[in-house]
């Protein structure tokens, strides 16, 4: 091969290389033209292009060479960030992220710009990462760095936080060896107030380690809240690329190892013991070296004791609590440990109070997305229900509310409403009551429903006034917060972000209440994420069996993702606990059709029919789109048309209502008068309209026909 | 630490030569900058007062950093000086590679006294899997260097210098978007080639 020839191999090869792996086979038919040898040259370099850039970074570190600088990363960096900041230098990367120091443009600031790594950042979903980098960012305290944003630049996947001058607690380790007792003991304390504050949000860090413990002035701070858990949640469930468990091996609780293990806040109490643990001995409590060895050690290992030198008792017995491996052995919270500490004779009795009121003074004027939550950042995490007693009938009351809720029929929800009304006027401090009314105004409201002589708006004012009291009442009711999610997720289409996080923060309250479970795997489904979705509902079966509307959820569910046979079991189980529950008919009847079981789904419609009331399109929808099943075009379009002439009869029809109409006049071939229904109801405001149209397997035929219903409008609300 | 004195050769006039194109300046200037490698880790070496947890590899690339730092040589050459200290570190890992191969082959029964044949002086030691991949990839580069010498050049630059791409394409004479292109496809190309040698060598 001459140099010639090199010459046109290099530049075959990046052009290929520029170009979506899906297309690079094309590419190299047309290049080669007929070259054959040039061809299987080229796919057998292509093939090992990707190991080839791994092992040559991984041969470099080990010689102890600078790797030479990934000048593309730089450069697309600079692209990105171009006219936004200035990148002045890098600062190091940890792992294989790199690490650039910047200064923002516009404020004359300096920032810290962190990239995710390539082989992590292909595998995840920008707008989730979004929708989860502005969860973190509303996390303000004195001991967190915040995050300013993140982006995407071509490939490239970045997130921005201020500039904080000063060292690691890794690099100080490194120079000074073990800390006095009384400097660990300050730096324990900032960490462990930040984790308190991160958990009363929800947001768990996954990643707490010396490096990410920033020690400025007198201060600890942590950096990267959150990061491992948003990239992971952000990464697509179809591509494998992050298997692993996200986290630094030597400080990773044991049940991290295994990335089906829920992972909550006690996997940071772990974590932060292993810090405290290193500031007092200079070393880890494991004799360990590589990953794995770490990842045995935590999960086996009896920690060794930490040195006999001057350290409090308590304080030893506290720490090695932490490093339990059973999460339920360890200190409850963050906030638990604290109390411990503050009990423990120290020096610092007063830092508390003086915490309190720097983390007040830094949430005042900070602009937080959700309404719900201005009032309550600074509330000490006490609860209100424990001091708040009810009175006997009150609760019954809202005890038969509820059951009457859960009818889930627009008769259960006027009576619900008439009950949980009388209990909030006898008492207007019952957060839980509140809560209530708040679900039961948004499920009938979402449907087009009066109830009691509100009109489906005055609802959605109602839903949003009665889950706000019940957070202001009580910020650690597991209940309001279920509720702040659902309706956040109601009057805000687009912002899936505030329903999460209300959603998170009831989950971070009370992992067993299923409910926050249920919505929480709503919301995701809304966002796209079936994966997080299937899991959150997997949940909230396994809390309440005997929850119709989770089982509906999953027969819907399995109906999207064409797992027909599965998605019937939960179906039939949902009808036999409720054979009344429209949503489980539903569920069943469209899965049937799905299944070529025509005759089944009719039955199903039938008996629908015959509860009545409640969606009142949805049965002939489906006995028309059954119809053309068995072949029948005649009572297919006898159906369609009755459906579409209780559009005129029915007030509002809902969201579901309409897209199973448009799903039966496809189906008798009336595809432009189910774009026209379809269009009426504006899709592309509305999330879960949305997920109908994208998921349903008799609109499908939606993203070919008319892509631009399934655009969705930016910034929507109902 | 004691602080080392300066390299007391000059390189700057037959950097320019080097600039100039004179590519015979390189095999005097080679040795000269190969020595003088040797010399600074041997003189770091003893200012560790045998202290044995950084590794050889770790050691030669501090002498490397402390002789581009102090060599005196101007801007308008630097990138070639860099070019020529690649080189020398290549030649320098790649021996010590070599050299521990052979002791392991001979059952560590062949003496080799420091500072003479070794080039470099001991510390903990390169894994096996660095020392097999080390040698592979300086064969592997032997070949390249008969294909497409200036690729072998690049990697050089790129791997053994961690020069930039703006370096490499200055101390080369060619523009950055070749080097990076010719840089993109060596290093493919070279992992193929010493997974080959590699298994063969298993086999």
């Amino acid at each position: 091969m001459t140099v010639h020839d090199r010459d046109r191999l290099s530049m075959l090869f990046e052009s290929a290389l520029s170009r979506p792996a899906a297309e690079r086979d094309l590419y190299l038919d047309e290049a080669c033209s007929g070259d054959a040898t040039l061809r299987r040259e080229l796919a057998s370099l292509l093939a090992a292009h990707t190991s080839a850039a791994e092992h040559f970074d991984a041969l470099a570190a080990s010689l102890h060479l600078a790797p030479p600088d990934d000048e593309q990363l730089v450069e697309a960096l600079r692209a990105a960030l171009a006219g936004t900041y200035r990148i002045e230098r890098e600062l190091g990367g940890g792992g294989m992220s790199r690490v650039f120091l910047a200064e923002e443009i516009a404020l004359g600031r300096r920032v810290v710009i962190k990239t995710v790594p390539r082989e992590t950042s292909a595998a995840v979903n920008l707008e989730r990462f979004r929708r989860e980098i502005a969860v973190i960012a509303q996390l303000q305290h004195p001991h967190i760095v915040p995050l300013l944003t993140a982006n995407a630049g071509g490939q490239l996947l970045f997130y921005t936080m201020p500039y904080v001058a000063g060292e690691s607690l890794r690099v100080k380790l490194a120079a000074s060896g073990p800390l006095a007792v009384s400097e660990a003991l300050a730096i324990w304390r900032d960490v462990l107030d930040a984790l308190a504050h991160a958990h009363a949000s929800a947001v768990v860090h996954r990643d707490v380690k010396p490096a990410n413990i920033l020690i400025s002035g007198r201060n600890a701070i942590v950096a990267d809240f959150g990061i491992a858990r948003a990239i992971e949640l952000s990464a697509s469930p179809t591509n494998a690329t992050i298997t692993g468990p996200i986290g630094t091996p030597a400080y990773m609780a044991p049940e991290q190892a295994n990335p089906h293990d829920p992972i909550d806040h006690r996997a940071d109490i772990y974590s932060a013991g292993l810090v405290m643990y290193e500031m007092l001995a200079g070393r880890t409590p494991f004799r360990a070296a590589t990953a794995r060895e770490y990842i045995t050690a935590h999960a086996t290992q009896t920690p060794e004791p930490l040195p006999d030198r001057d350290i409090p008792p308590r304080v030893a017995e506290l720490v090695m609590r932490c490093l339990a491996k059973e999460p339920e052995a360890r200190p409850a919270s963050a906030n638990a440990i604290l109390a411990e500490l503050d009990d423990a004779p120290s020096a610092h009795g007063h830092r508390r109070l003086r915490r309190w009121m720097l983390a007040a003074a830094a949430l005042t004027g900070v602009s937080v997305a959700m309404y719900a939550f201005r009032s309550n950042r600074a509330v000490p995490a006490t609860s209100r229900s424990t001091r708040h007693v009810v009175a006997d009938s009150v609760r019954q009351w809202y005890q038969r509310g509820k059951a009457e809720q859960h009818r889930r029929t627009r008769e259960g929800s006027s009576v619900a409403m008439r009950l949980l009304e009388r209990a909030v006027a006898a008492d207007s401090e019952f957060a839980n009551a509140w809560a209530a009314i708040a679900l039961t105004a948004q499920f009938a409201s979402i449907r087009g429903w009066h109830v009691n002589g509100r009109s489906p708006d005055s609802l959605v004012a109602l839903a949003v006034r009665a889950s706000r009291r019940a957070v202001d009442l009580d910020s650690t009711s597991v209940e309001a917060w279920t509720a702040a999610g659902k309706v956040a997720g109601t009057i805000d289409l687009e912002d899936r972000a505030s329903a999460l996080f209300a959603l998170r923060r009831a989950i971070a309250l009370d992992s067993n209440f299923a409910e926050a479970w249920f919505e929480f795997g709503l919301a995701e489904e809304e966002a796209l994420d079936p994966k997080e979705a299937e899991h959150a509902w997997l949940r909230a079966a396994a809390l309440d069996p005997a929850n119709v509307q989770v089982l509906a959820f999953l027969a819907f569910h399995c109906l999207w993702y064409d797992d027909f046979a599965q998605g019937q079991r939960w179906a039939d189980s949902a009808v036999a606990l409720s054979p009344s529950y429209f949503l489980a008919r539903d569920a069943a009847a469209y899965i049937a059709i799905a299944r070529g079981q025509a005759a089944t789904a009719a039955r199903h419609a039938e008996a629908e029919l015959r509860v009545g009331g409640h969606e009142p399109l949805i049965p002939p929808s489906i006995l028309a789109t059954a119809a053309i099943g068995q072949a029948d075009t005649a009572r297919a379009t006898r159906f369609a048309r009755q459906a579409e002439s209780l559009v005129v009869n029915t007030s509002r029809p809902s969201k579901h209502e309409v897209s199973y109409l448009a799903a039966a006049l496809a189906a008798v071939g009336d595809t432009s008068r189910a774009i026209r229904w379809l269009t009426a109801y504006s899709p592309r405001g509305d999330l879960h309209f949305q997920l109908h149209l994208k998921r349903d397997p008799g609109l499908r035929w939606i993203a070919r026909v008319q892509p631009a219903l399934l655009t969705p409008e930016p910034g929507t609300s109902r | 630490m004691t602080t080392s004195p300066p390299p007391e050769v000059s390189f700057t006039p037959l950097l320019d030569a080097l600039a100039r194109g004179e590519r015979d300046a390189l095999h005097t200037l080679f040795p000269l900058v190969y020595e003088e490698l040797r010399a600074v880790a041997r003189r770091q070496r003893r200012g560790w007062r045998g202290d044995l947890t950084l590794e050889t590899t770790a050691l030669v690339h501090e002498a490397y950093l402390k002789l581009v730092d102090q060599a005196r040589v101007s801007a308008a050459s630097r990138a070639h000086f860099l070019a020529v200290a690649a080189k020398a570190m290549r030649q320098i890992l790649c021996n010590y590679a070599m050299h521990k191969r052979r002791l392991k082959r001979g059952g560590g029964i062949e003496h080799v006294p420091l500072d003479t044949d070794a080039d470099v002086p001991e510390g903990p030691d390169l894994s096996d899997e660095h020392t097999a991949m080390l040698t592979a990839l300086d064969d592997a580069l032997r070949t390249l260097e008969t294909v497409d010498r200036r690729q072998a050049e690049i990697v050089e630059c790129r791997f053994f210098g961690g020069m930039s791409i703006d370096d490499t394409a200055e101390a080369l004479a060619t523009s950055p978007a070749t080097v990076k292109r010719h840089w993109t496809l060596a290093r493919t190309w070279l992992y193929r080639e010493m997974k080959l040698r590699i298994l063969d060598a298993d086999a």
